[in-house]
């Protein structure tokens, strides 16, 4: 156990670095000149000049690539471009938002994958079902973002449909707004989180639990057609407990290694579902520093949600080698 | 005996037959197959076909969806459905080229991984393994971030994290067929180099390689147009498909059509590209 968490930590520091070697590689490769794009199409040279000394753009990108990875050691990643204020005091702000959405997401759109599998084993064979769940799981994000926000906010008036909070001054000690409101003894302010997250956290959960939902469904199938199965049965065990202590421990794997694949799309629709709902967190952030070509933070992001990625994948592996004590970690 | 001996008693190779080809790939699916290449022709002519120009004032602004204007007008009367068009030009095309440069290059990749076996083997196997646990959107979209908007810009991103998973297909299949007992004969008959490949190991791997694009197409369509909607693809004129979402998003509640028909489309185009592979999945699997 102790060598498998050594293992991804090191994981993780090679995922960071081999993902800021490619962005830097690639910048020495093909010409792209950003302090020209932060002074803007119109500056004078002498001004793009004084930015890019100001940006250490002059020197070689090896001296930059070293100076950055000497400053990440550090965990600075410099200051933001376009808030003037240290990517790491940006993430800090902006980080709960994000973790709060997207730990909702991930965990509806596990309960509308077992919603899905329960449907399609009481509906068998349903082409309906099928073909919806295609429909869903093709669905681009910011369509069904912009669809319910469309109907459940602008038309049926029934949630709310951007940002966190209806009021604005509300900062509680960890940045969770359902549990500062606890904390701070006002659940009036935990509901109304709760009501800004359904619209996101759904859109979010859709492709989710569609493409772990069919994953499951079909490991299950597999599985509920094994002789431990029927033994199982025969012994007299009622179905349910087949179901659940046979069926979905064994059938667990598959949709795992599902679920890790969706959170690499998870990050993508953070971003999209972030600007279209408003919600002030690191996607939004991110949106942000595209456009004004905020090179330190689009990094610091992108550092964040790539250590994210790989602590979330070994939990994931953890899950799975719970489930199946055959495989090893 | 260069050549393979054909007994009098093989069968001859069937007749394409489209009855039995949409049974096996579903009636849905092949729906999907066909539309593809259309959408393709659709495409490639789209700078020629569409009704109205689509850069022009051709109208009011903000018309509504009518029989004149299929999809409305937009803020400066310009024709949407003439404007969506034009964006799946600029949507699909690259979306197929970064397909077409990741299985060249990742299947060159793989044959080699796969043919040379040992520690040259080893070695790319271990590159390819680091590539595919890399979150390859993340590093796409930071990419391009750094990088500078653009098409070209997006298409390099985009193909530098996706040829690794046609480099494994390819290395994993060469590696499964190069012990299989034909290729076994096939070498103890003496051939070898460039016929033993496209002879004896081609002809196994190009399917798999043809089913992990053809499933791969929606992917790469959804993640361009998401890069577009965030303001990653060309700049702020060009009618992509996945910008002229974003650009519209807040006359979403005052002139809906704006921002949902051009999402709408990009919805058709990935539908489509799901059942074609899922269907090409189906026809190819047990040939």
């Amino acid at each position: 156990m102790l060598a498998y968490i050594i293992k991804s930590v090191v994981g993780a520091i090679v995922v960071v670095l081999v993902m800021s070697f490619i962005v830097f590689g690639l910048q020495s490769i093909i010409p792209a000149d950003p302090a020209r794009a932060i002074a803007g199409p119109n500056a004078p040279p002498e001004t793009v000049e004084a930015m890019r000394v100001q940006l250490g753009l002059d020197d070689p990108v090896v001296v930059q690539y070293g100076r950055f990875l000497l400053r990440l050691a550090h965990a600075d990643l410099g200051a933001s471009v376009r808030t003037r204020r240290p990517v790491t005091d940006d993430i800090r702000q902006y980080l709960p938002a994000t973790l709060e959405l997207g730990l909702t997401s991930i965990a509806l759109g596990v309960v509308l994958a077992g919603v899905l599998t329960a449907l399609q084993f009481l509906i068998p064979a349903s082409r309906g079902i099928r073909f919806a769940m295609v429909g869903i799981g093709t669905t681009p994000i910011f369509l069904s973002a912009l669809l319910l926000t469309y109907f459940f906010w602008f038309r049926l008036r029934w949630l709310p449909g951007a940002g966190r909070l209806s009021c604005r001054d509300f900062a509680g000690p960890t940045g969770f707004n359902v549990i500062d409101g606890l904390l701070v003894g006002r659940p009036a302010v935990s509901v109304d989180a709760l009501l800004h997250m359904i619209l996101p956290a759904l859109a979010l959960a859709l492709p989710i639990g569609v493409a772990v939902g069919r994953s499951l469904n079909g490991a299950l199938h597999d599985v509920m057609s094994q002789a431990f199965v029927r033994t199982a049965r025969g012994k007299g065990l009622s179905e349910t407990s087949v179901l659940l202590r046979h069926g979905l421990r064994n059938a667990a794997t598959a949709p795992l290694s599902m679920l890790s694949l969706q959170f690499r799309l998870l990050f993508g629709n953070l971003l999209v579902v972030e600007r279209v709902f408003g919600w002030p967190g690191l996607g939004l952030y991110a949106v942000q520093a595209f456009a004004s070509a905020d090179l330190p933070a689009v990094l610091g992001v992108a550092i964040v949600f790539g250590m994210l990625y790989i602590l979330v994948n070994t939990l994931i592996e953890i899950a799975q080698s719970v489930a199946d004590p055959r495989i090893n970690l | 005996m260069t050549d393979t001996p054909r007994p009098d008693t093989m069968p001859a190779r069937p007749r394409f037959n489209w009855r039995d080809f949409v049974r096996r790939a579903g009636w849905l699916e092949s729906v999907g197959i066909v539309g593809v290449p259309v959408v393709t022709v659709v495409a490639v002519l789209a700078p020629w076909i569409t009704p109205y120009d689509p850069q022009l004032r051709v109208a009011a602004a903000y018309l509504p969806p009518s029989a004149g204007h299929w999809f409305g007008t937009d803020e400066i009367g310009r024709d949407l459905f003439s404007r969506v068009i034009l964006g799946v030009h600029y949507t699909w095309l690259p979306g197929l080229a970064v397909i077409g440069f990741s299985l060249a290059a990742g299947s060159l990749v793989g044959l080699i991984s796969g043919l040379m076996g040992d520690k040259v083997d080893l070695f790319i196997g271990r590159i390819i393994d680091l590539f595919i646990v890399l979150p390859g959107t993340i590093i796409a979209l930071a990419v391009v971030a750094s990088l500078g908007p653009g098409l070209v810009n997006t298409m390099i991103a985009l193909a530098i994290t996706w040829w690794p998973w046609y480099a494994r297909i390819a290395r994993d299949e060469i590696r499964r067929l190069i012990v299989r007992p034909h290729v076994e004969a096939a070498r103890i008959a003496g051939v070898k180099g460039s016929r033993l490949l496209l002879r004896y190991l081609l002809p196994g791997v190009v399917p798999a390689l043809l089913i992990g694009a053809s499933l791969d197409l929606v992917n790469i369509i959804m993640t361009m147009s998401l890069m577009s909607f965030l303001g990653l693809g060309l700049p702020a004129p060009s009618p992509e498909l996945g910008a002229m979402t974003s650009r519209a998003l807040d006359s979403l509640t005052v002139h809906w059509w704006l921002p949902i028909l051009p999402a709408a489309i990009i919805f058709v185009l990935c539908f489509l590209a799901n059942l074609a592979g899922d269907g090409i999945r189906a026809t190819l699997r047990g040939a």
